[in-house]
């Protein structure tokens, strides 16, 4: 397995937990609106950065921000605390975001909202709008791939969770959710080099005086 | 490109993406559109003993008991479930004001009056409407499509946007009127119904043929009779902006509309309509004079100036759609819509509105370029409507 890969999750990125949340969904079963307007505020930071990551920046942020929390609210009844507070809103916020990615596809045209806010915002300085042009490379790239890898990819290399967290999240075995990272990496691999903005920063690099391993290393898939 | 390179490319981007900041949300506006943040969710039936609770319930059961009815209500949810299931005699039930009620534990047929102070009804996430003081309305449907009659009076509706076209429907005599995600309000009077839009769209139609009914774009307001057709007294409401039907040709228009030029490549049919009319203001009403009168501006904008603005409101919508619309190589997207424009007295417009909407990356490029246009200045502006086809 590709073990030596899993990078350890940034400190920035893990879940905001504020509280761990049982007296908080007691309260919000309770019908209490002060209550879920807590909830809604120790979580919306997190998953309002999640809801942007996942769809590569959509003009629909905050509708979408919105949906995650009336879907939270509705279920909030089925929460058994199986899981943590965080995770269980975590779950939710990528069942939306996946649900509103398959209406999209069904429209006849589709928008690169990434692209769009870009264009909208082109008196940045010129390495702020390079560096904004690759984050939107990079999620064209994650665009292209199935949703499932895109998931584990996202939610593992940019919002740094662990697979075992996130294989809470997208209900799959831990094993699972390390193959599918396997196979995103090697996609986006094969294809970074078709963006030129992506092929244009390899090239920049400076040379490393210690080449580190080239490839993502061998991998069998699991039986 | 060696494999090392690629690896730090893609490692360094993702950091970027990490490390990217987020877009500016506003909280307070979700927070406020989240219908749960200010909703008491009683379960029906359910007896809550907090002492507030109890003296409405004591208010509510000596209200009952003033009209001549034996039932007793614990609760105004409970009150309206009740009044649903029990179905008797022409009055309906009276919760306590200002106690929302929990939309979804109704059940189809639940009546709610409002009494001296307005009631409101609330369906988690999907819509809330408001019975003016002593109106009162019956819920007919209960689900993914939430459809209420108003039997009396006034309702204001407000309807979660949603990815399907008709979630919330009022039905007044033989109107129904149906929401894409707005906010309305529905009149039932003697004579007729009125309908007025102060956010999004509304289909208003009779009540057997829905389909054949007139697109109602906000701000908007017009009269209806009871059978559901346009109302003969409706001058002074059609003035408001209402927009035409897609169904409704050029000729059926009213007087106050006119076809412009037909020099567009893209325009299929244009209506202008007046602005509303500014109010007299105290002092100029005291000297006899109207503030029309002192206004040097034409009411109506030239044919010239009504073209120009059309045109360059056009222009920037395909300019829009060229810019924002990703397509494959040999791939050709056209949309047909109407678009509708509302210029500022002073010269410039105001806002652009598609029916049915683009998608937000290209309203948004609309909305950033529309500062730029310049048109004739009017005494109170105008409005016009157009179908259009975009192409890219």
């Amino acid at each position: 397995m590709d073990s030596s890969r899993e990078r350890t999750p940034p400190e920035s990125a893990t879940f905001s937990v504020v509280s761990d949340g049982s007296d908080l969904v007691a309260r919000c079963k309770a019908g209490e609106p002060a209550a879920f307007r807590q909830l809604f505020r120790e979580h919306r930071a997190s998953v309002t950065r999640l809801v942007h990551r996942m769809t590569g920046g959509s003009a629909d942020l905050e509708d979408l921000v919105q949906e995650v929390f009336v879907q939270v609210h509705k279920s909030l009844g089925s929460f058994r605390r199986e899981a943590q507070l965080g995770t269980w809103i975590y779950r939710i916020a990528v069942n939306v975001v996946l649900m509103h990615r398959r209406a999209l596809r069904s429209r006849p045209s589709t928008i690169h909202a990434t692209e769009d806010a870009m264009i909208l915002d082109e008196d940045q300085p010129d390495e702020q709008l390079a560096r904004r042009r690759r984050v939107a490379a990079l999620y064209r790239l994650l665009d292209r791939m199935s949703e499932k890898k895109r998931t584990v990819y996202v939610l593992h290399e940019i919002e740094g969770l662990s697979p075992a967290e996130i294989s809470k999240i997208v209900g799959a075995p831990v094993l699972t959710v390390r193959t599918r990272l396997f196979y995103a990496r090697r996609s986006l691999h094969a294809e970074l080099m078709q963006e030129p903005a992506l092929a244009a920063l390899s090239q920049a690099l400076p040379p490393l005086s210690d080449p580190a391993p080239a490839s993502p290393e061998p991998h069998k898939e699991p039986a | 490109m060696t494999p090392e390179r690629i690896e730090r490319a893609l490692l360094e981007v993702t950091r970027e993406a990490r490390s990217e900041q987020l877009p500016h949300v506003d909280w307070a506006a979700i927070e406020d559109q989240l219908p749960m943040t200010r909703v008491h969710t009683v379960p029906p039936r359910a007896f809550n003993f907090r002492p507030w609770i109890l003296a409405a319930s004591f208010a509510v059961a000596g209200v009952a008991l003033g009209l001549g009815l034996a039932r007793r209500q614990p609760d105004p949810h409970a009150a309206a479930v009740a009044r649903s299931k029990a179905q008797t005699g022409p009055a309906a039930a009276k919760p306590q004001a200002n106690q929302d009620i929990n939309g979804d534990a109704l059940q189809p047929g639940a009546r709610v009056a409002a009494t001296d102070l307005p009631q409101t009804v609330v369906h988690a996430g999907h819509a809330r409407w408001t019975l003016a003081p002593h109106s009162e309305g019956t819920l007919l449907a209960n689900g993914d499509i939430v459809t209420i009659r108003l039997d009396r009076g006034s309702v204001t509706s407000r309807v979660t946007k949603s990815s399907r076209t008709e979630t919330f429907a009022v039905e007044a005599a033989d109107v129904r009127v149906a929401a894409h995600g707005t906010e309305f309000v529905v009149s039932l009077g003697a004579d007729g119904v009125s309908v007025s839009v102060t956010e999004g769209s509304v289909l208003v139609g009779p009540r057997e043929e829905p389909s054949a009914g007139q697109l109602l774009i906000s701000p908007a307001a017009k009269r209806y009779t009871l059978a559901g057709g346009p109302a003969e007294d409706d001058r002074g409401l059609e003035a408001l902006g209402a927009h035409p039907t897609r169904s409704r040709t050029a000729g059926e228009e009213p007087a106050a509309s006119a076809s412009a030029s037909a020099g567009s490549r893209l325009g299929l049919e244009t209506t202008l309509k007046k602005a509303p009319a500014k109010h007299v203001s105290a002092s100029a009403a005291a000297s006899g004079t109207s503030e029309e009168e002192e206004d040097p501006r034409p009411s109506d904008p030239s044919p010239d100036g009504l073209e120009r603005a059309t045109t360059s409101v056009m222009r920037l919508a395909q300019a829009c759609f060229k810019q924002r619309t990703i397509a494959g190589e040999g791939v050709r997207v056209t949309a047909q819509t109407s678009v509708t424009f509302r210029t500022l007295p002073q010269g410039g417009v105001n806002r652009v509105v598609f029916e049915p909407p683009l998608s937000p990356a290209v309203q948004a490029c609309v909305n950033a370029g529309q500062s730029a246009i310049q048109t004739e200045a009017t005494r109170n502006g105008f409005q016009v409507s157009r179908t259009i086809e975009l192409e890219r």
